[in-house]
Parts: C-alpha cells; sequence; structure tokens
C-alpha cells in the first residue's frame, strides 16, 4: 500500500479506530481505579497528516505495521505506582513487547523515560475482540510519571529530543541537556521519597489511605489543603487512636460496606452534582460519610466550628442521610 | 424502610401536582387536578430531591408495609405504576386518582394542601414519592395551559417547597424490589405527628396511604433492650461504663416521653470507642437506628425492679416476679446471685 492509498484507507477507517482508543482509555481508567491511584489518561487515533508523515519519515515501516495508528497515555504521580500499572496492563490485555527506556539508558545516562508497551491489543475472550480483533486493532501504551512527561512534553518538538539531535550540539549545551534531564529525574524520584516519608504525619497518613479509597470509588482530583483542614478537624472524634486503627477499624469497613453504592453514587450519569458539595469529591468525603453513619450529632458540632453548616448538610445528603 | 444508600442514588424523574381543598360541610370545594406534568429544572430538581432525603431520613421518618386489605386506593395505584417503566398516561391519571382519593378522605380537621406525586428510579428500580405540601395562606399557585393540557408551573416548588417554612409535610417512597404486591421497601414521614399517636390526625397519613408501620413498635422496643443488654453482657468490660449502660437504657425506656432515639441514646450514655462497638453490633442484630415510638409491653417484667433498702443505706435492687434472688431476714439481706461487676454512682 503506498501513501496515498493509506492515506485513503485511514480516512475510510479512522472512526472505529477511534472507538477502539475510547475503549482502551475506560478500561486504563478501570486499571487506575482499581489500583486506587489518580491517573491521566489519554488515548486518541492518529491524524491522517501525521499517519502520512510518519510513513514518509519511516519508510520501513507500511501501513500494516505502523505501531501507533492509536496512541495511548496513562501519567501517574509517583514513580512507585509505575510498577502496579504496567503488571496490571500486561495481566489484562494482549501485547506485542514492554520496552522500559530507563534500561535502554543504562546506569550512566539519563534523558527521555517511560514504559512503551508496544502492540497492546484486546485479549482471547475480551466481549469487545469481535468488534476489534487484535491483528487489526494495537496500538502504543506510554506508561509515565508526571516528572517523565515533562520532560518528554518539553523536549519533544526541540534538538534534544534524542542523543542523535543531541550529540550534534555544541559539547557545553550538551552538558546542560544531560544535567537539566538528571534534574528532571531527581525530581521526580525526589517527589515519591517525599510521599512515602510525608505519611508517618498522622492527617497525611490518614489522607493517603482516603485516597487510595476515593480513587477506586471517583476520578476526580481533590484540593488537598482543603483536605488536611477536614481531617486535621475531625480526627480527634476518634479520640486517642492510631490512623492505621482509624482506617482499619472504622473508615475501610464503613466504605466496604458501601462500595458498590459509592461507584453508583460517584459515576452514574444520570445523578446531578452540581449542587454536589465542595467536599464530596475530596477523599475525606469518606471520612465525613463514616462519622455520618456512627456520630452525626458530634460531627456536626465539630464541623460548625470550621466550615459552613449548609456545607455538611448537602455531602450527608450527596451520601443520602439527613443531619436533622 | 429506605436505606441512605437507596435515597443517595435516588433520581427524581418527572412530577405532578394536584391541588386538594378540604371537604367541606356544604358540599363545596373543588380539586384541581394538573392533566400534565411540571418540568423541573436542574436546581430546583436538586433542591427537591434535598428535601426529601432531609425528610425520609429524618427522626420523623418510620419504615411501612401495606394493608393486607386497605380501605385506601393509593396501594393499588402504587403497585400499578411501578409495575412496568415510566409510562406518563398512566402515571397522570394515577396521579389524579390519589389526589381525588386524598380529597375523599380529607376532612375538615386536615390543613388542605398539594399532593405532589414524583416518579422516581433508585438502582434501576422503579418507585413512587408522595408529598403532601401544606399550602400557606394567600400563596398564589400558577396553572399553566399547553396544548390542551394544564400543569402548575414550576414555581409552585418555589413558594411550597423551597423555601420558607418548608418542613412541615407529609411524605411517603416507595420503591419495587420485585413483581410481587408486597415486593416494595417503604418510608413514610410526618413532620407534625409522631407514628403510634393513635388518635385520628396522626393516623390520617398512614390511613390515606393504606399502610401500617413496618415493625410493630413494641417489637423495636424489645429488640434494642435485648439488643443492648446483651452489648453490655458480652463486650464491655469496664464495670462501670456497664452500670452506665444499664442504668440509662432502663432508665430511658421507663421515661415518658413517647418516642425513643437510639442515636440520642448512644451520643448522651455511651462513651466512644464504646458507642461505635454498639452501633456496629446492633447493626449485626439487625436493630434499626431509626426513632421508633416506646412501646414496652414485651420488657414490661424486665424492667420492673424492686428495690431493698437497709437501715444502713445499702440499696439492692433485683428484677420484680424474681423474689429468690433476695431473701430477707431479721438481721441480714441475703442475695443468692454470684457477683457480676461492682457499679459507682
Amino acid at each position: 500500500m503506498n501513501v496515498e492509498e493509506a492515506r485513503a484507507e485511514w480516512i475510510r477507517v479512522r472512526g472505529e479506530y477511534r472507538g477502539f482508543a475510547d475503549l482502551l482509555k475506560t478500561r486504563l481508567l478501570q486499571v487506575a481505579q482499581e489500583l486506587g491511584i489518580y491517573a491521566e489518561v489519554s488515548a486518541r487515533e492518529k491524524e491522517t497528516h501525521s499517519l502520512v508523515k510518519k510513513l514518509i519519515r519511516k519508510p520501513h515501516l507500511s501501513y500494516e505495521t505502523l505501531p501507533d495508528k492509536v496512541g495511548v497515555r496513562i501519567i501517574v504521580r509517583y514513580r512507585s505506582e509505575l510498577g502496579p500499572v504496567e503488571a496490571s496492563v500486561k495481566e489484562r490485555f494482549a501485547f506485542e513487547k514492554v520496552d522500559d527506556k530507563a534500561v535502554a539508558l543504562g546506569l550512566d545516562k539519563v534523558g527521555y523515560l517511560s514504559i512503551h508497551v508496544d502492540g497492546i491489543a484486546l485479549k482471547e475472550g475480551d466481549p469487545e475482540i469481535a468488534r476489534f480483533p487484535a491483528k487489526n486493532f494495537f496500538g502504543e501504551l506510554q506508561i509515565r510519571t508526571y516528572g517523565q512527561h515533562l520532560w518528554s512534553e518539553v523536549s519533544h518538538d526541540t534538538f534534544y529530543k534524542n542523543d542523535e539531535l543531541v550529540n550534534k550540539l555544541p559539547p557545553d549545551l550538551q552538558r546542560r541537556v544531560h544535567l537539566t534531564a538528571g534534574l528532571v529525574e531527581v525530581a521526580d524520584r525526589e517527589f515519591n521519597r517525599m510521599n512515602q516519608e510525608a505519611r508517618p504525619v498522622p492527617a497525611v497518613e490518614v489522607f493517603s489511605g482516603l485516597e487510595k479509597l476515593y480513587y477506586t470509588v471517583a476520578s476526580k482530583r481533590p484540593d488537598v489543603e482543603l483536605s488536611m483542614a477536614v481531617i486535621n478537624l475531625i480526627l480527634p472524634l476518634y479520640g486517642q487512636v492510631s490512623p492505621r486503627e482509624i482506617l482499619q477499624n472504622h473508615i475501610i469497613p464503613t466504605f466496604e460496606k458501601r462500595r458498590g453504592q459509592l461507584v453508583a453514587i460517584y459515576s452514574n450519569p444520570d445523578f446531578d452534582f452540581d449542587g454536589a458539595s465542595a467536599f464530596f469529591f475530596q477523599p475525606e468525603a469518606l471520612l465525613i460519610l463514616d462519622r455520618l453513619q456512627f456520630d452525626r450529632a458530634e460531627l456536626l458540632a465539630k464541623w460548625n466550628e470550621a466550615f459552613p453548616e449548609g456545607e455538611l448538610h448537602r455531602v450527608a445528603e450527596n451520601f443520602g442521610f439527613a443531619l436533622d | 424502610m429506605l436505606t441512605n444508600n437507596q435515597l443517595a442514588t435516588m433520581t427524581l424523574r418527572h412530577a405532578i401536582f394536584h391541588d386538594v381543598p378540604n371537604q367541606r360541610g356544604d358540599g363545596g370545594g373543588q380539586v384541581t387536578l394538573a392533566t400534565d406534568v411540571t418540568p423541573i429544572d436542574a436546581e430546583r430538581r436538586r433542591l427537591l430531591r434535598s428535601k426529601l432525603i432531609r425528610s425520609l431520613d429524618s427522626a420523623h421518618a418510620y419504615g411501612m408495609v401495606f394493608q393486607s386489605q386497605p380501605a385506601s386506593t393509593v396501594p393499588g395505584f402504587v403497585r400499578e405504576i411501578t409495575a412496568t417503566g415510566y409510562d406518563k398516561a398512566k402515571f397522570i391519571a394515577a396521579s389524579q386518582g390519589m389526589a381525588q382519593h386524598l380529597f375523599q378522605v380529607q376532612s375538615g380537621a386536615v390543613s388542605p394542601g398539594l399532593l405532589c406525586v414524583i416518579d422516581i428510579v433508585i438502582d434501576n428500580r422503579h418507585g413512587l414519592v408522595l408529598m403532601k405540601l401544606e399550602r400557606e395562606q394567600g400563596a398564589e399557585l400558577k396553572m399553566k395551559e399547553e396544548g390542551g393540557k394544564t400543569h402548575f408551573e414550576m414555581s409552585v416548588l418555589d413558594s411550597l417547597v423551597l423555601t420558607g417554612n418548608t418542613r412541615l409535610f407529609k411524605g411517603a417512597a416507595f420503591l419495587r424490589t420485585g413483581p410481587g404486591d408486597d415486593d416494595f421497601e417503604m418510608t413514610a414521614c410526618d413532620n407534625q405527628h409522631n407514628p403510634t399517636d393513635t388518635n385520628e390526625m396522626a393516623r390520617f397519613w398512614q390511613k390515606y396511604l393504606g399502610c401500617d408501620l413496618e415493625e410493630a413498635p413494641r417489637v423495636s422496643t424489645s429488640k434494642f433492650f435485648n439488643a443492648t443488654l446483651e452489648f453490655e453482657n458480652s463486650q464491655v468490660a469496664d464495670p462501670e461504663l456497664q452500670t452506665v449502660i444499664y442504668e440509662s437504657l432502663h432508665s430511658e425506656l421507663r421515661s415518658a416521653t413517647p418516642t425513643f432515639s437510639p442515636r440520642t441514646f448512644l451520643a448522651e450514655h455511651v462513651p466512644v470507642p464504646a458507642r461505635h462497638e454498639l452501633i456496629a453490633y446492633l447493626e449485626g442484630k439487625h436493630v434499626s437506628m431509626a426513632n421508633f415510638p416506646k412501646d414496652i409491653q414485651d420488657i414490661r417484667g424486665s424492667l420492673r425492679r424492686l428495690t431493698y433498702i437497709s437501715v444502713e443505706g445499702v440499696r439492692v435492687v433485683a428484677p420484680e416476679g424474681r423474689g429468690e434472688l433476695v431473701r430477707v431476714e431479721e438481721e441480714q439481706i441475703v442475695v443468692n446471685d454470684r457477683l457480676s461487676r461492682i457499679g459507682r454512682s
């Protein structure tokens, strides 16, 4: 198939590949939700001009073998979340190979980092396999952190995109490119470590536990500052117990008992959340839910010390509780 | 009785209003029936839903079951409408039928008002909500005519439900859970009356709905009493706390207050963390945390106690009818029992 034929064919079938991209996006959001992590997932079928450009630039590829007719990306916050996402993807999808760019860089180089899953497709037995057979419908998945994404995005359209281009720069500029790539990687690692080291602070530990549960039922990003204010206000209601005990003995059992309904509450498209409380799409909503179940009066009294009463009424109603 | 989870996922789909005055002695008074549903915008829908949750999960809410042979036509209409998916013509006709029935039973002593019938869905199940809204004197209710059909304007909600003194209304929610005539979860609330009051005014709403209380008050009372005592005996190690729970439970159940609120009892008498444990224990025993009207007929014997007071002020309290536990002799009082705990008061 020559370039012109490829262009015509792509225009004809592009809509089907859009459907495949949408399906991959939905499935990857489910992966993140099941792992209880926040992730930004995007998926798109290649634009026609982009497909043609690639076929011209890489003559060894054909229309049929072009690996990224569909491109999918999942971006997580912390490096420690990359492994679980990769493992879950390998378990749920068919794929050709996994290419961890860190391995190629080796120990003494810095630069573009991501995990690429080439030839990602639906597995045999998937309910959608007849619509999207793996022979024709496959794509390229990139799994990366925000730090890695920063480097990738900034370098993408510039001369320091890859070693080949960097090597043509003056030596001092080459060195500055490497130093900057190293800085970005150090920052990425530091974010991961700081996230783990911050947990001994009780409110942060409770927030981390709540966040993990929250992302299994919701996908909107919370306001962390507000979260900490609410958690610090409500924690004393549990008495002198550790964050771990609060999570294990109170929040998790309350959550698990209502998990199915919470998924419905947070994702029902018929449900109008325009009037949802500002505290509803926040991990600490699950803490509020636990107190609504067990200590409504004390919760209300405590709440009124810091926040508008109307907001607690709203979040209570979002969960089907009346405070009166 | 509808759960919090069910209320949380309740979606209001269609609503219709009918103006229902009182029956007058002179035979005057006319029901004003709408012939079409009232369109409701998103914000009013949210506010209406919020009001409903505040009522159906309030301390005035109670579980119900249909009467086996109700004089009311409401159960029949509810069964018919919810048996299938939403059918606009059926919905409007049934709501008119329920308004007509309300007019027939609404005597001069009962406040006139609007009957609002709402088609709802919870977890893909079909249901119905009835609200009787008191009509404030002078409130202007605008009827709109469109294409030969009439409906009350959405502003009716502003004047009757969403602003001002809107706590006073009667409501009921019916959620179909299966194909049978009695496969329903039902909750009613009457902000003006206690569900177990026996006077006509108090019984009016239940009679209109053709329903009885889901659990007899004597059953709710004894279930809460027995489960709390079991918890106190088996789960509480601290003798002082055991005494507090035991004494306060007896005291609250013997008081003259007609309604018992488990939540208030727990908040006032059981400290954290025992309170959380007791709530979980009660839940495990299927004891509702909803308020219930007190009826101690099944536990009367357990609540009655005889107190023996010695010359020096020692008090021995024993359940009435268990004379074998305490023997009074000339020089001493003998308790024929083993020590379980020592309380301090």
